[in-house]
This record gives C-alpha cells, structure tokens and sequence, in this order.
C-alpha cells in the first residue's frame, strides 16, 4: 500500500534556525526594497541620493518601522496581543536587521541609492542561488516537489524572453537581422527557453530559485553598473513617450523585490506544498496590502490638498465646540464604562484602550474650556494659493477657535435632538415604581389634553395666518398662553426636585419613592414645552416679562433641576445595596439625562421658532446666527474679490439632487421589487425584468445623461435644469433600489410568510408586517449605498444641468413653488433652473483650462468626497449594526 | 429544572418504543439553552477519575492529555484525557453541546480552521507530539483522515474526487508536465480509484461513471465516496464526525458496515448522535457530558450495561438527551 | 375572448376574487393615473392636476381597501419601472438613427496617413477609408478612433483589474482573519464610493505631470487613464468575485483541509474552479465599468479626437466614446449630437450585453454547486 510513498515524512519537521533566520532576513530585505521603490516612485527621494541624504533617509525609515515593530513587540511579549507566529517574529527581526544594514551601507559607501538598490537586488540574488544550493545538496532539510510546475516554467520563460530581446537588442554592434528574421527575436526565443527548461526540469528548489535570482541579478546589475542610471533615457522612434531612469528603476526595483520576495517565502517554508502555500500567500497579502494603501493614499491626498482652501478663515466658539463634542463625549464615557477585567496586569492594558477615547476627547474639552476661561483664542495660521485675475496669489488665513460663548441655535438643536435619542432610547421605563400619588393622575391625564389643545390652536394659526384682518390675535394669545405654559413646566419639573430634598428617610428611598413624579414631570414637562414653543412659532408671539423671556428661561431652568436630578439619582444609586432599588434609580438617572437633553434642544428650538431674539445668559447666548464662520460651505462665491468665497450653491445643489432623484426612485423600486418577489409569479417575465434592471445598473451613467438631455430637457423648457438632473440620476438609482430591495425581500425566509398565512392573515398585512419590516436593514443600506454613488456622480450631470464653477447664489427649491391660475397650477421655477453642484463643479475647473481655480478644484473635490463617503459610512455602519442585531452579538 | 423531573417520568416510561423522538424532543430543548446551564433532568454529581480510566493491552494510537478548548469565553473542552487504541473502534457519545465533535476535531487540528478558537494541552499520535510549533500539518493529516457530518464531496468527477488527496501529495503526477518528463500516473491512478472505492464499497455502484459530478450521487453515495476519497491518502486514523446523521435507514447500515470492516486495518474514531449505533459498532466508548466533560470512558459494553456514573446512565437509558 | 382577456387584466391587478367595492376604488385609481400618464404625453400642463386627482383618489382607497390599492400600487411602479427601463432603450436607438441613415458605414472610416490607410487588423480592406475622420464642420465623423481609445483604455484597465482584483478577492474570501475581512470589505467599498471625477481631478492635476516628467510625454496618456481606470474598476471585480467564492461552501474547503491540502492548493483546486464562472462574471462586469468610465477618462485624455499612431502607442491620447460625448454634448451641432448618439448606442449595448453575459455565466455557477451540471 505504501510503495507510493517516495519519501516518508516526519511528522513534526526539525528546526533550523540560520537558515529560517536568514530566509526571514531575505524576505525583510525585499519587503524593504519593494516599500523604498514605492517612495522612489512617488517622488519621495531622488535616486541620485547619497551620503548624508541617503543616511538620512534610511534613518527615518528605521524610526518608524522600530517604532511600529518596538509597540507591536512590547505588546507581544506583555501578552496583551500576543503574536506567536515564528514567521512574523522573523520577519519582523529581519525588517530592522535590513534597515539597520542599509543605513550603515550608506554611510560607508559613497554610492547613490540607485546603485545601491542595484547591489541589494543583487545581494538577494545571491541569497537566493545559496538557499535553493543548500537545499539541492542537503544541506539544510527541506520538502521539495520534483519539480517547480509548468505555471512557474511559463512565467520565468516569458520574463527570460523579454530580457534576452531586450539584451541582444541593445548589444552594440550587433547585425540587426539574421536570415530574414531580427536577431533580437532570436535571443528572447533563446534566452526563453533556457529559462523554462531551468525552471521545469530540475528538483523545485532549484527550479525557484535560480531562474528568479538570475532574473533579478540581471535588473540589479544593469541598475547597479549604470546601464540604466539616474539621467538614462531612451525615446523609441515611434511612441509619443519614452522611458527615463527614474521610472525604470522603480519599476525594475518593484518587480525584483516581489519576485524575489516570492521565492525567498518559498524557501522560508521548506518548498513543497507548504513553500507554495507561502509564497502565493506572501504575493496575496502584499497585493491586499497594496490595495488598502492606494485607496488610504487616494483619500488622504485630496484631503490633505483640498483641507486648506476647505476650511480657511474658519472660526468656530469654543462653546459651540463643546456642544458640537457633548455626544462624542457621551459616547466614549460609555465605551469607558464596560466592565473591569480580571486581576491580570494585560487585561489592564486592554481597559486602557477602552479609556483612551474618553482621555482625548476629554482633553479636547478641557482645553476648550481653558481658551473659554483665559479669552485667548486659538490660532492655526496657514497660508494657500488663490486664483485671483488667473494669477496665483497666496493668502494668509488660519483656522481658529475664538473664545466665543455664542452658540447656533442649530448647533443646539442638532447636538441636543442626538443626545436625547440616545439617552431615550437607553431608558426603559418606570411603569408601577414607588408611590402613586392622588393628585398625579389628573395630571396625568391634563397634560395630553393640553398639548392637543395647544397643537389644535396652532393650526389655526397656520391657517388662518396669525393676524386675520390685521388683528394681532396671534400674538396676544399666544403671549398668554406661552407664559402660562411656561410656568405649568416650571412647576412639573420643580416637583419632583421638592420632593427629593424634602421628605422622611434616605435619599434613595425618597428617590424610588417619587419615581412617579419624576416621570410624569420631567416627560410631561419636554412634551408641553415643545407644544407651547409650537404655538410661539404658528402665533408668532415672543412673550417677554420685563427683561426676561419665559420659555426659555423655563428651559434652562429645567435643564438644571434635571442635571441636579440626575445627579442626586446617580448619588443616591451609589449609596444603595438593594438591587431593584439599584436598577429603578439607574432608569431615573438616564431619565433625567434625557429631560435634560431634551429641554437644551427646547431652547435652541425657542430661538429658531422666534428668529429674530438670541437667548443669552449673561455672555453665553444662543442665537440664530452663533459664533461659526465657514465661508467654504455658508458662502457663495464672491464676484471679483479677493476674498475666495465659498461653495454653499454646490453643496444646496447637490443635497436638492440628491433628494429629488431619491423620492422618485425609492418608492419606485421599492413598490416594483415587492410586487415582482410577492405577488407576480416566478418565471420568464420575472427573470426578464431581472436581467434588465441588472444590464441597466451597469450602463455607462453617461449614456443615462444623453437620454435625460435628448428627452427630458425639451419636455421640461428647454433649458439645463434640476428637475432633469433629478429625474436623470433617478432613473440611474431605480434599477439599484429594485435590484438591493428584491434581494432583501428575497432573504426573508418564506416561513415567516408561511407562518403569517396559517395564522389567516392576508397577503397584503402579511407583506406589511412581516415581510417589509424584515428586508428594511437590507433595503435601507443598499439604498443608501446607492445614494452615495449618485451623490458623487458626474457624467450625466454635465449634460443635463450644466457646469457652473463661480455661483454666487444657492438654488431656493423651498421658496420656488407658486400657485398659478392656468396648468398646472402649481410651478417651481428653481426646479426648472439650472443649479451649481459638487461634481459638476470640478468638472467646470478642469474644463476652465487657467481661469480655474487649482485649490478651489481640490476643495470641492475634497467636499465632495466628505458628502460621499459619509453616505457610505452611514450605510455601512448601519448594516454591521443590523446584522449584529440580527444574529444577537 | 430539576423539579420537572417527577412529572417527567411517566412520559418517558410510556415512551420507551419511541425512543429517538424523546430524544430528539429534549434534543430540542436543550438545544435552546446555553452551555452553563444544566441540562434537563440532569444530575449533579462529582466525576472520578477511575471512570475514564480505561486500560488496554496494545499500545495507544492517540493519548490526548488535560486536553482543554476555549471558543472566546465560553470553555468548550474540559481537561479531557483518554488514550485510544489502536485497529478499533471508538466511540464518542453525549448529548449536543457537549464537546465531542470539537474534541474530535481537536485530534487532526481542524480547529486551528477556527479563528476564535484556544487549545491547550497534549495530544500525541504515536507518541509524537501534534500540536509542537513545528508540526507538518500537511502530514498529519495525512496520517489522520476525516469524514464530516454532512458529505462533502468536491464539484468534481468521482475520480478526481478520489485522486485528489494523492496528487495533493505529489504521490499521483497527471498533467502535460508529468506526461512530457514520462511520469505520467494515470494507470497507478486508476488502481488507486478502484481500491478506494471497493474499500467503500462504492465500487459496483459507480464504476461505470467515474468520469461524472460527485455531487450528482444520492447523499448516501456521496459519504461513502467521502469515506473513499479519505482512505486514497492511505490514513492510519480515520476520525468520523456522526457520518450517518444526515442519511436514510438503509445508507446509514451501509455505512456501518463499512466502519466495522475498516477498523480491521485503521483505528475509527466516530462521533454520534445514536446510542444504538454505538452500541451496534464500537469497541469502546467515551460518554462526554454537558460543559464538555470526559465523565466516562470503557468497553462499549460495560458502558451501554453497567456504567459508573449515574448521569451516564440517565442518559444511556435516555433520562435526558 | 375579449372576456378572458378582461380576467386576465383583472386578476393581474387585483389578484383573485376582489370585493364589488374594491373593484370600484381600484378602477377609479387606475383610470386618473392612465390620464395623468396621458396628459404626460399630450398635455403636458394638465399632468399635475390631474396626478393630484389621483393621489386622492388612491388616498382613500388606501382607507377603505388597502390590501387591494396596495397591489395596484406596486403593479403601477413595476409597469412605471419597466416603461422607464424600455423608454430609456428605444429612445437611444431612436435618437440614434438619423445618424445611422445619413452616414452609415462612414461612421467606421479608417484614417489615411502618409503611408497610406492605417494598418487596423485587415479591417482596412473591408471598411472605407479617409484623410479626415473628425471634422464636424464638414460634417465628416468617424468613430474609429474612438472606438480604438476606448479598447486601449479598457485593455489596460483590464490587465491591472482582473488580476489585482482576483488576488483582493482571495484575500478577502480566503486568507484574511474575521477581525481583518471586517475592515478590508468596508475599505473596498469606499474605495468603489469614490467618485469618479476625484479621480479625473487627481489624473488631470497629478498624474499627467507625472507622466510628463517620468515618461517623456508630451501631455495626457492612455497609459495615466487606463491606469486610474483600472483601480475604478477594481472593487467590482474584488466584490463580485469575493462574492463568488464566498458562495462556495466552506465544508468543501474543510473537506479539502482534512485531506492534508495546503489552503493555497485548497484555493487553486477547490475554491477558485467551483467559483470560476462569478470570477469570469466579474471580471466582465469589471471591464464593463471601466468602458463605461467617463469622468476620469474625459479629465486625463482631453478633448482631441485623433488616431493612434502606431497603433499601440500608449502614449498617445484620443477621447474615447465616452468622453467625446461629455466633452463635445455641450457645443455639439445637430449632426454632430446624432452621432454622439451612435456612440451611445454602442456603449449600452455592448455594456448592457456584457452585464447580461456575466448574469448568464454566474447563473450557471449555483446550477454547477448543485451538482445540476
């Protein structure tokens, strides 16, 4: 039975450690090759360096990889992220082996880094012949198949053809032709197959080794020698280009350093099927690698290009900071706050990193605070190119941080609404808790009644506009009844605190006993305030006692009892043993928390439904307009000035697109995809449907852009219009949302709709209550994913909307509906006017040839990528967040 | 739940024919639960060690020692030791959950497939070490096949099914290479694929289509052809996980029999769901209890008579599943 | 006959046995949309109104029988999706044809240089030829250098995409952790989210400056803009192969591992075979994106329509069909635009073909797991 087996293997192979050593050290050094070839090519450091340049730069390089290799160790041998793979380990050693030798290399050769590129491709060739002859003669014990494979034969023969063509070609003096055919031709053929036969036929670590170590002896040496030196060029008589030394190199560099990298990973993992394994994993991580780099470098260049000119003469109070930083702080305090780990000294270093947000965004707001406190403002000064009369100018600016305690009312509103789901949707509830009181059921019941009441005469107002006939009955009413409202909250919210600091026994007790009360006072208290600034904007009243507004005095009032609330729960939670106690004073605390959210959201509402007054507290006011200044996206381009202006029409245009192009396809799609999954039967026309949808998602977005201008401009007045961009880009999402919505349907589990149908139910609830709600993650990611392509989409926008680059005014889609007596009635001229928007801006750069703004082009590139990839962050946080609701992590 | 065991009972009495129903109905029940609670009807009760003290004549195949596996958290293997002899069958029972089908995984390191997955502990095959840093994966699972729970087989012909594991191994050359330096295999190929698959007794079934997708063969077939394609590579442990689970009556007795005969040659280690089964094919059994546990390991007989330890016995005569 | 039909239309709307009230509501819904849709084509001013009519309309049918609406509902956005889908095909081809009848196979005319008609794959002695293949003011079109560009273009996209594509695919699929595939499909995606005029601009800025410098060339590339085009269409082949693969059942590769196989010949031999059709789909769909790139193409290449000379000079630049039609739609007489119109046609229907190859052939991927081969 066992005659088949040539050679019997060991179970557990022996170690041998120089030669597992120095194989590591290979594969380092031609990690390291590859990475400083990458620097080359991008212009990081000249070829020609040397000397001091050079040590220098084999220096930083050194720095960095110790440093990177120093953490990772530190955490290794600590074993907080303990690394036990022998080859990383090695690789990593041999990383800051190589590092160090270049550096030393270069100090004591007086070569440039070409040449010296040249001689380490040629050292790793040597390395190679050594490792592949130590294994062929025994040396070193190793499993190699017979031989290295045809695939491996074929690669190494084509690569020996071309550089055999290339070497006979270039020979001086050589006759160019032989017997009608080109002697060039005649060597590569040569030169192709010696270097298959050297791969095929010999054992495999022979066969690769040598023929890659020849391969890059021959590249290293050419470089090496100067064949092919820093000022070589070479212009072929026919191409419009040609080739210097400072892409050649790189290139041969690049491609040397991956060949020899694969096979030294061969020899690393003793050949056979393991050295295989190691050598095609070595190439597929180095390309996964590669691939993360460019979109990271992508990424990173248009920001760091277009971050100048994005946020110049921006400035910012460093309250509305703080406002803007509360959710983030929130949210670290509660990565913070997950359990202690055990005793052992490395899980404390985990809890570390759990700490570690919280510490920076903590510091963050403790030096906002200090720039608040001492009045000096913080400055980062920086100057960028502007195009003024299409000549470059610089402009000094700098991006600041004012001690300003003026905050926007949307700031406000934005920050708090965020802080208040949150906090909400961590509340449970506190249904049958501690005492009910007499008198608080009628409250219970009044406070609804009220509200309606309060809403119902709103809409009064809204209809009947606030002063019918120029009498001012708006204002009047509301100027009573707001001022009653407000001091009903104040008394709601004040109740519960009475009763915390008044009454018999402990803190706790008194707590949980008044559990009711603040339910009802704090939650009725939000609800009616909201209600009674609803009134205030409908009346258009402002009520004013004196020097002092009500409602928003009440708010803030509000605001306080409710943090003194929380933290009197918090207090007397801590005190408490009792583990029910414990639980209903944490539920009062995050209640509390919430009130007090929502009652800060309250006053930012109160000031935007009043517009023209700012609330302000001593300094510290919120107003419509707060202490914000960001001229790129609150600004239209100024008309001949110095100043650069903004891009705020761009930003309007491209949200208008977005939107409109989503309410049309998404209800769309969505109805299509249910109809074809649910309701039509599976079969020709289903999968035809199918078929199309798919071909038109692939469609060129430009052959979408020459329908929309052939057959909608005409349709729509004949001019470059939103409307058409809308309806253009939603014919390019509909087939999406059908294609994303009918997969999500399809992944219900047809139990679901079977267990819906034996229960009786009909086809249509079933759809609504089971199968809908089930595909909505599905639907909602995809159709959001898809939304984020049109956000960025261009092609079809130049036809149909134009490309405008200096628009100074923002489309006003809200105001540009009327009324009209003759069809159709109703007319939105916005909508039928051309809009700037992102993508179409930087297009309008490019084709204004020097009269476009270079950095501008780079600033809205960098804000067009910003509005996209936060579409597409979105949407991908909202399915891991779905699919770990779904399997219960 | 220990209360329940009382009004229990008479179920289970008149429910002694339809035994595998209960089975599967407590099955389902425990199923639901997480692997620290204890299981339904379940007994406390301190193991010995004499219980898994299981002596034998031969030399062992595999001594595994204080064998424990971690998934994250949860500890899926409790210092589990046993040795297992050699040309036998053995046969690891317990309810689901209990960590067999990770222990047997744990004897050809197929759970370093699992990321999340922690093993500490010895497990030697011949007295070599299988989990020392410089252990050749590829030769020992050479030496230790495994057929799964439900067949596998490759989307390729029942031939190539077969010599995949040898070509892997460089033991068959097909191909324009081999053809053009002379070593060419196709006949030794050719005498492997029958002898395989007689071994399975898959022979007179498919010799007439060997050139045909695996996948097309009944689900009976196909794990027989897994069984084949396992014993091409010329194993000396074959480790089976409940290789008849997903089969009919009559391929599961195929099956079966062709445990009973393989293990004339190799040591059988199987996993199953099916008491009778074990009762019906192995020479020993270990009997793994809820939270991973080695609670009993002895002669299949001794085991399915007269076992030591009383939960053993609960589950044995089907108190619990 | 007529009857059966009515049953037919009925029963496709409102599904079986409907309520004499549901019938009603539901014929009223449908014949204010069948106006509106009239008034669309006809009144266009009226259209509105009338659509108002029939959101009430259909508003209170919601109220009274929903579950019929509702049907009617999704049937009315599958038709709408289905016209938009059919109008968008046949309006191309419409608007495609005055150009087919003025010029026909002039529209393939092989250019003329000194040395005579340009050697193109002995399609010269088929096709007619001629000294001026672009002169819109002489009204003399050929699209043969576009066609030409948008093959260079595409082919160098193609030999970095397809084989980076696959190696991401295999990472991804394949060699990655959990923790790492959890960060890196993400990544791929963003990298797919990055629009295309991004990459036109840091082509128009960067790039071709580099190419200036390091390469000799006198300004934009085929080289540059193949190169930017094949990382756009990188994440779709990474994606729909990755997908491919992953579809492969694990318990193969388990199967495979237990047998002693390395994961790299579990890959070459198990993995990448049973997926190899969803990689050859994505590697279609792959190429398909990037004929169909328009931005980045149009930002690097220009404006120029020229033929390539030599053939394979990919130093050379010329627009392609895609950015002629965005650089030349703006300005364009009536003649010039049918012809951009021909371009169009071309591009969906070879994209569109290709998308519904790459369907086909992954179709056969689930027959062949299935062992329904």
């Amino acid at each position: 039975m066992s005659e088949g087996y040539a050679h019997e293997n060991e179970l557990v192979s022996a170690e041998s450690n120089l030669y597992d050593r120095a194989m590591d050290v290979g594969i380092a050094l031609s990690i390291t090759t590859f990475v400083v070839g990458m620097i080359t090519f991008a212009d990081g450091v000249s070829l020609a360096a040397t000397g001091m340049e050079l040590v220098t730069f084999f220096g930083i390089l050194l720095g960095v990889v110790a440093g990177g290799v120093g953490i990772v160790a530190v955490f290794s041998y600590t074993n907080v992220v303990p690394i036990t793979s022998q080859r990383v380990r090695g690789v990593a050693l041999g990383l800051l082996v190589s590092l160090v030798g270049l550096a030393v290399a270069a100090a004591a050769l007086p070569v440039s880094l070409a040449t010296m590129l040249g001689l380490v491709m040629i050292v790793e060739a040597g390395l190679l012949v050594a490792a592949g002859a130590g294994s062929r003669f025994g040396f070193v014990e190793t499993d190699p198949s017979m031989s290295a494979g045809l695939l491996a034969g074929i690669v190494f023969g084509l690569l020996g053809a071309a550089i055999g063509a290339v070497i006979v070609a270039s020979f001086p003096g050589v006759p160019g032709v032989i017997a009608g055919v080109p002697l060039w031709a005649l060597g590569g053929l040569l030169f192709g197959v010696g270097f298959v036969v050297l791969t095929v036929s010999p054992r495999e670590d022979i066969g690769s080794t040598v023929p890659p170590a020849l391969i890059i002896g021959i590249l290293g040496a050419t470089i090496a020698t100067a064949v092919i030196g820093v000022g070589w060029q070479w212009t072929p008589e026919n191409l419009s280009g040609g080739f210097t030394g400072g892409s050649v190199i790189p290139v041969f560099v690049l491609f040397g350093s991956l060949l020899s990298s694969w096979s030294a990973a061969k020899c690393r993992a003793d050949f056979g099927a393991r050295g295989r394994q190691y050598g095609a994993f070595f190439v597929i991580n180095l390309n996964a690698f590669l691939m993360v780099a460019i979109m990271a470098a992508i990424v990173v260049f248009v920001a760091v290009k277009g971050i100048g000119w994005a946020f110049h003469d921006f400035s910012i109070g460093a309250l509305s900071l703080l406002v803007v930083l509360a959710p983030l702080l929130v949210l670290t305090v509660q990565r913070a706050r997950a359990p202690a780990g055990t005793d052992e000294w490395h899980s404390a270093a985990r809890q570390f990193f759990r700490v570690l947000p919280l510490a920076a965004v903590g510091s963050f707001a403790a030096m906002l605070l200090g720039i608040i406190v001492t009045g000096t403002p913080f400055e980062i000064p920086y100057q960028y190119a502007i195009l003024v009369d299409r000549s470059t100018v610089m402009l000094d600016t700098a991006f600041r941080v004012t001690p300003s305690l003026a905050v926007g009312n949307l700031l406000v509103i934005v920050s708090g609404t965020l802080l208040f789901t949150y906090f909400l949707r961590r509340y449970g509830s506190l249904r049958d808790v501690g005492i009910e009181y007499e008198r608080l059921s009628p409250v219970r019941q009044a406070v609804p009644a009220v509200i309606g009441l309060l809403v119902l005469l709103s809409l009064v107002f809204v209809g009947i506009g606030p002063a019918p006939g120029g009498i001012p009955i708006g204002p009047t009413v509301g100027l009573g009844l707001a001022t009653l409202g407000a001091i009903v909250v104040a008394a709601l919210v004040l109740a519960p605190l009475g009763a915390l600091l008044t009454g018999e026994g402990s803190l706790a007790e008194r707590a949980h006993e008044n559990a009711q009360l603040l339910n009802v006072g704090l939650f009725s208290g939000v609800a009616l305030l909201f209600a009674v600034i609803v009134l205030e904007w409908t009346a258009v009243s402002n009520p004013q006692l004196g020097p002092l507004a009500p409602v928003p005095t009440v708010a803030l009032l509000a605001a306080l009892v409710s943090i003194c609330l929380a933290a009197f729960a918090a207090r007397a939670r801590r005190s408490t043993d009792d583990t029910l106690r414990h639980r209903v004073l944490g539920e009062e605390v995050t209640l509390a928390l919430t009130a007090a959210a929502g009652f800060v959201t309250l006053i930012g509402l109160h000031v935007a439904a009043t517009s023209e007054t700012a609330f302000a507290v001593g300094p510290v006011e919120v107003a419509i307009h707060g202490s914000l200044s960001w001229p790129t996206v609150l600004q239209g381009a100024i008309p001949l000035g110095q100043a650069p202006g903004g891009i705020y029409p761009a930003i309007v245009g491209t949200i208008w697109i977005v939107i409109g192009a989503s309410l049309f396809a998404v209800p769309l799609g969505l109805g299509a995809a249910v109809f074809l999954t649910e309701y039509a039967e599976q079969g020709r026309f289903t999968e035809v449907v199918e078929t199309a949808t798919n071909a038109l998602w692939s469609t060129p977005s430009i052959v979408f852009g020459l329908f929309g201008a052939a057959f909608l401009i005409p349709r729509l007045g004949n001019s470059l219009s939103l409307l058409a961009a809308q309806l253009t880009l939603a014919f390019m999402l509909l087939p999406l949302v059908v294609i994303t919505s009918r997969e999500a349907i399809k992944s219900v589990p047809d139990e679901y709709r079977d267990a819906s149908a034996a229960l009786g139910v009909d086809r249509w609830t079933t759809i609504r209550s089971v199968v809908i709600p089930a595909a909505m993650p599905g639907v909602v990611t995809g159709v959001i994913l898809g939304v984020g392509r049109i956000a960025g989409e261009t092609a079809p926008l130049i036809l149909v909307l134009g490309s405008e680059i200096n628009a100074t005014n923002a489309i006003d889609v809200l105001g540009g509906f009327a009324f009209t007596t003759s069809p159709p009635f109703i007319t939105n001229e916005a909508l039928l006017n051309s809009s700037a928007a992102l993508p179409t801006q930087v297009w309008g750069i490019i084709t204004a040839g020097v009269s476009g703004s270079t950095s501008k082009g780079w600033a809205t590139a960098f804000m067009l990528l910003v509005v996209v990839l936060s579409f597409y962050a979105v949407g991908i946080i909202a399915r891991t967040y779905f699919r770990r609701k779904i399997n219960y992590e | 739940m220990n209360n329940q065991i009382g009004d229990t009972d008479t179920d289970t009495d008149t429910n002694v024919s339809t035994d595998t129903s209960t089975d599967s109905q407590l099955g389902a029940t425990t199923g639901v639960e997480t692997s620290t609670t204890t299981t339904a009807g379940e007994s406390e009760e301190q193991i010995r060690d004499e219980w898994t003290d299981y002596r034998f004549d031969s030399p062992a195949k595999l001594s595994v020692e204080d064998l424990n596996v971690w998934y994250g958290d949860d500890h899926a293997l409790k210092d589990v030791s046993m040795e297992i002899p050699e040309e036998s069958v053995t046969a690891l029972i317990g309810p689901s959950g209990c960590g067999k089908s990770t222990y047997l995984r744990c004897l050809n390191r197929m759970n370093d497939r699992i990321k999340a997955a922690r093993i500490d502990g010895s497990v030697e095959l011949d007295g070599m070490e299988i989990y020392d840093p410089n252990t050749n994966l590829v030769e020992l699972r050479k030496r230790i096949g495994m057929v799964f729970q439900s067949p596998n087989p490759f989307p390729k012909s029942i031939r190539d099914n077969i010599s995949y594991g040898p070509r892997k191994h460089g033991e068959i050359n097909k191909g324009l290479l081999a053809r053009l330096f002379g070593r060419d295999d196709s006949e030794k190929e050719a005498e492997l694929v029958e002898r395989s698959l007689r071994q399975a007794a898959l022979w007179d079934e498919v010799n007439d289509r060997l050139d045909d997708n695996a996948l097309g063969l009944s689900g009976g077939q196909q794990q027989r052809l897994c069984i084949a394609r396992c014993l091409a590579v010329d194993p000396e442990v074959i480790l089976m996980d409940e290789p008849a689970s997903a089969l009919d009556p009559i391929a599961t007795s195929k099956i079966e029999d062709l445990v009973t005969d393989l293990a004339e040659d190799y040591t059988v280690v199987i996993v199953t769901h099916n008491m009778q089964q074990a009762a019906r094919i192995s020479d020993q059994t270990a009997v793994f209890l809820t939270g991973g546990e080695l609670v009993e390991y002895d002669d299949t007989d001794k085991i399915f008579e007269n076992p030591e330890s009383q939960r053993v016995e609960d589950y044995i005569t089907g108190k619990f599943g | 006959m007529l009857s059966s039909v009515t049953a037919e239309v009925q029963d496709a709307i409102l599904g079986e046995d409907p309520s004499e009230g549901a019938l009603r509501t539901v014929g009223l819904s449908v014949l204010s949309l069948v106006a509106s849709l009239l008034c669309i084509f006809l009144a266009p001013g009226f259209a509105l109104p009338v659509l108002a009519a029939f959101v009430v309309v259909t508003a209170f049918g919601w109220r009274t029988h929903q579950a019929e609406i509702a049907r009617l509902l999704t049937l009315v956005a599958t038709i709408l999706t289905v016209l938009t889908v059919t109008l968008i095909t046949v309006y191309l081809f419409f608007s495609a044809f005055p150009a087919f009848t003025a010029h026909g196979i002039d529209l393939l005319t092989i250019p003329i240089l000194e040395s005579g008609p340009q050697w193109f794959f002995w399609l010269d002695f088929v096709l007619p030829t001629g000294e001026t293949i672009w002169n819109p003011r002489a009204g003399v079109y050929s699209l043969i250098p576009l066609i030409w560009a948008t093959v260079i273009v595409t082919t160098i996209a193609g030999l970095i995409a397809a084989p980076l594509g696959v190696l991401g695919a295999l990472f991804i699929a394949e060699v990655a952790s959990d923790r790492l595939r959890e960060a890196i499909k993400p990544g791929v995606e963003i990298l797919a989210g990055i629009p295309s005029i991004v990459y036109g601009f840091i082509g128009f800025k960067v790039l071709n400056g580099f190419i200036q410098k390091s390469f000799l060339d006198d300004g934009a590339s085929f080289l540059i803009a193949g190169l930017v085009v094949g990382i756009m269409a990188l994440p779709t082949v990474v994606s729909v192969s990755e997908d491919a693969l992953s579809s492969v059942p694990d318990a193969m590769r388990d199967g495979s591992a237990a047998m002693g196989a390395t994961s790299w010949q579990s890959m070459k031999s198990i993995s990448v075979p049973a997926a190899s059709s969803g990689i050859s789909a994505a590697i279609i769909l792959g190429l398909g994106r990037a004929i169909g790139e328009t931005m980045a193409v149009a930002a690097i290449l220009g404006a120029v329509v020229q033929p390539t000379v030599p053939l394979f000079d990919m130093f050379d630049a010329s627009s392609t069909l895609t950015s002629a039609i965005a650089h030349n739609y703006g300005s364009a007489t009536e003649s010039t635009l049918d012809v951009l119109f021909v371009a169009g046609v071309m591009l969906f229907v070879i994209v569109a073909g290709m998308s519904v190859i790459s369907q086909y052939v992954e179709r056969r991927i689930n027959r062949k797991l299935q062992g329904q081969q």
